[in-house]
């Protein structure tokens, strides 16, 4: 009995190793680089997170990500100085106010939603287009003249160049100019500096994508649609965008590798959701 | 009831077929000197005794106890006996070498053969013609012929033999607890936008948030959630507490502040609020007193706009880096300590103390990736750096490092913290790609397959 099963196990072994040495025989992914990453502060809590998960299957892939506005993203690809711009629109057409970056490729990674946001002791909770309009373009100065109290509008507003500037005029201004100097003008360039400045500044009003928002803001309905993933998907808040990942050309290697990772189902559907993103097959 | 009527039909068939067959087929002569004997396999995580003979070396078994053990169904007509389990059909002729698995015909070493009415047949072309796998533990062959779960990924093990694993696809992730013995499994939880299930110290629950934040326990032995808190703050990373009794988070989209959730009132409090953004990898201690972590700082950016063809845009990355910190809640005017100041990637952080640090180092050169210590002293101390060191984890107290040891092979070591000790444990094929340890229980994915440690042999328990 006991030499029966030793046989037996021989053989299982013999035919179990015979499986396991040409399954070894597939070469192992073994993805080695460093991916420079700049460009939208909207997408970098994005970025960040995955580049943390992408690193734990790729240990040897090296992540650098920094962001100072849309713009600037496939700026350092053309010029050669990043591997993937993060920009909240489509850089390689014409946009208003901005050409296209020929030669680019855009790789979209998310659906982002941006919010008209005020400091809590604003006493509004939702403004019509149109009223947006008069107070991002100074025409209207104080919050009485929109349902508030009796104090004057601070405009925190983004520099040139943010890609949550380019959506918010386009999407929530009908492409209407920005106002863009006086006392109670501000302007900043990230999406941190963006809820530092809400936060903290009495009767402001800006705007900001949604992972930023936070309980130390109120984020404004926009003609009584209030910005949640399930009004962009219902197609009734129209305030959000595509936001790309954009290579010098197709993307390959370890930047490849990346970019795949971030449009993977496990990401879209996991931490991107996570984050207050919206997956890009939701709004196909 | 029902099976045991099924199994009765089904060997009252193979008895007749057995007869049959040798009727019919006199010029084979029946294995009337072979010697049947009893012998002891596991069949789908049950020990079965069958019925088996060898015949010119190789082992034939009894096909009525098989197909007894395995529940599948078998039918015969004009001699020829059709077995048919989960989706695979195997048919085959008695005294002949020639079987057919599903439609595809392939030739046996030794004839399916009848002693006394009942029919035997080699074991792996049988087991692996109804779609079974089989591996051995001590000696004892492992058979399993449970349909295993496809494409899972991400295990953890849950308890004594149990692994949760996780399925995604567009409209989600659906999170399965599988038996390891058997392959056996069952959904857990569906999710769109909720965070991995975190399986509790004790192994018997699991935290998770969902899209808006809040924070569920599972309990996995009711499969009943719980809501701990709707508070809809970002929770990027949970840990649970030692006893199972708290969970600790790092809030924010930027993982900003280290808070704890009590489970008991769901009330969360801030531990560490220095508003130093991008803290990642958080261990705690079992006093849930002190804590390790990564932050990680950013380039910085320097542009101007003005003409944006002339991309005057520069970027500085010296800055760029990511460093390990302690921070002990206890101390009376408690900060955070850098521990590391070096400029190598870290990776797989990790921490029992949450005082000492151990972390995979990362080279910007070809050299090996290895596993080193470091406390507020900031001097790193090699732990292992005998092979390139592609994972570490920790569990109980013992680190585990998965390691290249050459092109065809890797190597998993435990490593005692205490003695730094080195022990190695397995072999493996250099495509292994992680490994997942739970006090003496360690599965690998290999190939996307989760595999878990059978004695000599590693376990299919997905495919």
């Amino acid at each position: 009995m006991k030499k029966w099963m030793k046989s037996l196990t021989a053989i299982m072994v013999a035919v179990s190793l015979v499986g396991g040495a040409s399954s070894a025989a597939a070469a192992k992914s073994n993805l080695k680089g460093n991916i420079v990453i700049n460009g939208s502060s909207a997408l970098l809590p994005l970025t960040l997170q995955a580049a943390s998960e992408f690193k734990k299957e790729n240990p040897k892939v090296r992540i650098s990500a920094s962001a100072a506005g849309s713009i600037t993203g496939p700026q350092s690809v053309r010029k050669g100085i990043a591997d993937i711009g993060a920009v909240d629109w489509d850089a390689s057409k014409d946009v208003p106010g901005f050409n296209k970056f020929d030669g680019l490729v855009a790789n979209p990674v998310a659906v982002t939603v941006f919010a008209a946001v005020v400091n809590p002791n604003v006493g509004v909770n939702s403004l019509t287009t149109e009223q947006l309009q008069d107070i991002f373009s100074g025409k209207v100065t104080n919050w009485k003249e929109v349902g508030g109290s009796d104090a004057k509008i601070v405009v925190v507003n983004r520099k040139f160049g943010s890609g949550t500037r380019v959506n918010f005029q386009q999407k929530a201004l009908g492409g209407k100019e920005f106002m863009n100097k006086g006392d109670n003008y501000k302007e900043v360039g990230s999406s941190g500096d963006m809820k530092t400045t809400i936060e903290t500044t009495p009767n402001a009003i800006g705007y900001i994508d949604l992972p930023y928002v936070t309980s130390k803001m109120k984020a404004l309905s926009i003609n009584g649609v209030a910005p949640t993933e399930k009004n962009v998907l219902n197609g009734n808040y129209k305030v959000w965008g595509i936001g790309y990942y954009m290579t010098k050309g197709q993307p390959t290697g370890a930047t490849k590798a990346f970019i795949e990772y971030i449009q993977s189902s496990k990401f879209q559907n996991g931490s991107l959701k996570k984050l207050k993103f919206i997956p890009l097959s939701a709004v196909k | 009831m029902k099976k045991t009527f099924v199994v009765s039909m089904v060997a009252a068939v193979l008895s007749t077929s057995v007869v049959s067959a040798g009727s019919a087929a006199p010029a084979v002569k029946p294995a009337a000197t072979a010697q049947v004997q009893n012998s002891t396999f596991t069949i789908n995580g049950s020990t079965v005794v069958i019925r088996s003979l060898v015949k010119q070396g190789e082992t034939l078994v009894s096909l009525r106890d098989v197909v007894s053990a395995t529940g599948a169904q078998a039918e015969v007509h004009n001699g020829t006996t059709t077995v048919k389990l989960n989706g695979h059909t195997l048919v085959l002729k008695s005294n002949s070498k020639e079987i057919t698995v599903d439609g595809v015909k392939s030739t046996l070493k030794q004839p399916v053969t009848n002693v006394v009415g009942t029919s035997y047949i080699a074991l792996r072309p049988l087991v692996t013609g109804l779609g079974g796998t089989l591996a051995s533990r001590a000696g004892v062959l492992e058979i399993s012929t449970v349909p295993l779960l496809e494409g899972a990924e991400n295990p953890r093990f849950a308890g004594e033999g149990k692994l949760i694993l996780s399925k995604s696809d567009e409209q989600g992730r659906a999170d399965y607890l599988v038996d390891t013995a058997s392959g056996k499994f069952e959904l857990l939880l569906t999710t769109s936008g909720g965070s991995d299930l975190v399986v509790s110290p004790s192994g018997d629950q699991a935290a998770y948030t969902d899209a808006e934040g809040a924070v569920y326990v599972l309990d996995l032995k009711n499969r009943a959630s719980r809501l701990i808190t709707s508070d809809a703050s970002i929770k990027p990373e949970l840990v649970w507490s030692a006893d199972s009794s708290a969970i600790f988070f790092l809030q924010g989209d930027k993982g900003t502040v280290i808070a704890k959730l009590s489970l008991t009132d769901g009330s969360i409090t801030k531990i560490v609020e220095d508003k130093v953004d991008y803290k990642e990898n958080l261990s705690v201690s079992n006093d849930g007193k002190k804590f390790v972590y990564t932050v990680t700082t950013l380039g910085t950016v320097t542009s101007d706009t003005t003409n944006i063809d002339e991309d005057n845009v520069s970027i500085d990355y010296s800055s760029n880096q990511t460093q390990i910190y302690s921070y002990n809640s206890e101390e009376s005017k408690p900060a955070a300590v850098q521990l590391t100041a070096s400029s190598d990637d870290k990776v797989f952080v990790l921490s029992n103390d949450g005082q000492k640090a151990f972390y995979v180092s990362i080279p910007s050169t070809d050299d090996k990736a290895v596993l080193l210590s470091v406390d507020s002293s900031q001097k790193a101390a090699k732990v292992f750096a005998d092979y390139d060191v592609e994972q570490a984890l920790l569990s109980g107290g013992v680190l585990y490092v998965l390691a290249a040891q050459d092109d065809s092979s890797s190597v998993i070591y435990s490593i005692s913290t205490m003695t730094g000790k080195q022990t190695k444990l397995y072999t493996v094929p250099a495509d292994v790609t992680s490994i997942t340890v739970a006090g003496s229980q360690i599965a690998i994915v290999h190939d996307g397959v989760v595999k878990v440690n059978a004695g000599d042999s590693w376990r299919a328990v997905t495919k």
